[in-house]
């Protein structure tokens, strides 16, 4: 199970189908993401507490771990090569590090899709409201249960109930969104993604 | 063939320049010796909030590899450029800028990056090191995050059509160990042209 018997649990936040919520969280402390009913993609955004003008970077991790794809025991870096937080569980093991958020102009570049529809971009801006935080700064997402080796996705993979557990090694804000696209673009409904913060 | 040519700079090995372009003109950039990478940003003229996004351009074409005719994407999803000619075919879309951090972590101080050079082109417009984009980089061959020889020759180009205004930023890419750039930082060109 995703928190094992001596972990406290300090609080929970449920990411609405669809939407985006953000959670505080200490350096020390664990965040366990979980896709309670499966086949939803979480995109995770995490801003440095002190310092927002860091933040978690795919592309500065990919170079510090020299891969595309992410296991269990890697270090996660900011756009600063700041180690920001441990993969210490991973149940699912098949994320994305190459796909960007989908926003409105993905949506209507790519599918010619007309009308306004909710997309992680605006929905991490929602999330982050609080901290002030223009879009423009919302960059690349850890696609947590998207599974697009070699940039071709699929759906579907992950089994209800995964999850991945991050360690934190600074004090940030996270914010993860319920990506909307398969409902968007498939009509497969989105489903909530659990936030569980604990401690040792 | 008969392009104006708006604007000609060589760019000494390890340095940047900054260029205003305009909707509708090209901008060449060559590598003079070869093996040589060219970081590049760009950004919709005067408003840094919009800018070219190779994870945006990544999303849009499903791939890390782009050919002639295809489009380079801003963060909001709009095409901002086009590939018009690639003498070369070999590029990365996959790593950040080297920065401060990269080569302090390896014990080196005062190394000149591509970050450093592209916020030195562009402090007139205020731009600090946190606020830039992912870099496209030019003649950078690294599949798989692996860094390997450069395919590059001398006087290798890409030229690009802009699709709207921008201004734009370039660095010779002063990372010299490990035999990247050939084991030394060497000069290019950028011309800015209009047909």
């Amino acid at each position: 199970m995703a928190i094992e018997k001596n972990n406290r649990i300090i609080s929970e936040v449920t990411v609405l189908p669809g939407q985006g919520a953000s959670i505080e969280v200490r350096t020390g402390q664990f965040l366990t993401v979980v896709d309670v009913e499966g086949g939803q993609i979480a995109d995770l955004y995490a801003f440095v507490a002190s310092n927002m003008k860091e933040y978690l970077s795919i592309s500065h991790t990919r170079f510090d771990i020299k891969r595309f794809y992410l296991m269990e025991g890697d270090i996660l870096t900011t756009n600063f090569h700041h180690p920001i937080m441990r993969l210490t569980e991973d149940t699912c093991r098949i994320h994305d590090m190459s796909y960007s958020a989908c926003n409105q102009g993905y949506y209507r570049e790519k599918f010619g899709l007309k009308t306004k529809t909710r997309n992680c971009r605006s929905n991490i801006a929602e999330a982050l409201r609080d901290y002030d935080i223009a879009e423009w700064r919302i960059k690349d997402p850890l696609d947590l249960f998207q599974y697009s080796p070699g940039m071709v996705s699929m759906i579907g993979m992950n089994r209800p109930g995964s999850y991945v557990k991050f360690e934190f090694l600074m004090d940030a804000v996270v914010a993860v969104s319920s990506c909307p696209e398969f409902e968007i673009m498939l009509g497969i409904p989105s489903t909530p993604i659990q936030l569980i913060l604990t401690e040792n | 063939m008969s392009d104006k040519i708006i604007l000609a700079k060589t760019i000494p090995g390890g340095y940047g320049v900054s260029a205003r372009i305009e909707k509708g003109q090209c901008l060449v950039i060559t590598d003079l010796e070869g093996a040589q990478i060219v970081d590049f940003i760009a950004f919709a003229a005067y408003d840094f909030t919009k800018y070219m996004s190779v994870s945006h351009t990544r999303s849009t074409y499903d791939k890390y590899d782009l050919t002639v005719g295809d489009e380079i994407y801003t963060d909001e999803h709009e095409p901002m450029i086009r590939i018009i000619e690639d003498t070369c075919g070999v590029h990365d879309m996959s790593f950040p800028s080297c920065n401060r951090y990269m080569y302090e972590k390896m014990g080196i101080i005062n190394h000149r990056s591509c970050q450093s050079n592209f916020v030195e082109s562009l402090s007139g417009y205020g731009m600090e090191d946190w606020m830039l984009p992912d870099p496209f980089h030019f003649f950078q061959n690294s599949p798989n995050m692996k860094f390997l020889q450069n395919h590059s020759k001398p006087g290798d180009y890409i030229k690009l059509k802009f699709l709207m205004d921008a201004v734009i930023a370039v660095s010779a890419c002063p990372y010299d160990l490990n035999g990247i750039n050939g084991g030394k930082s060497t000069s290019i060109q950028i011309e800015i042209t209009e047909e």
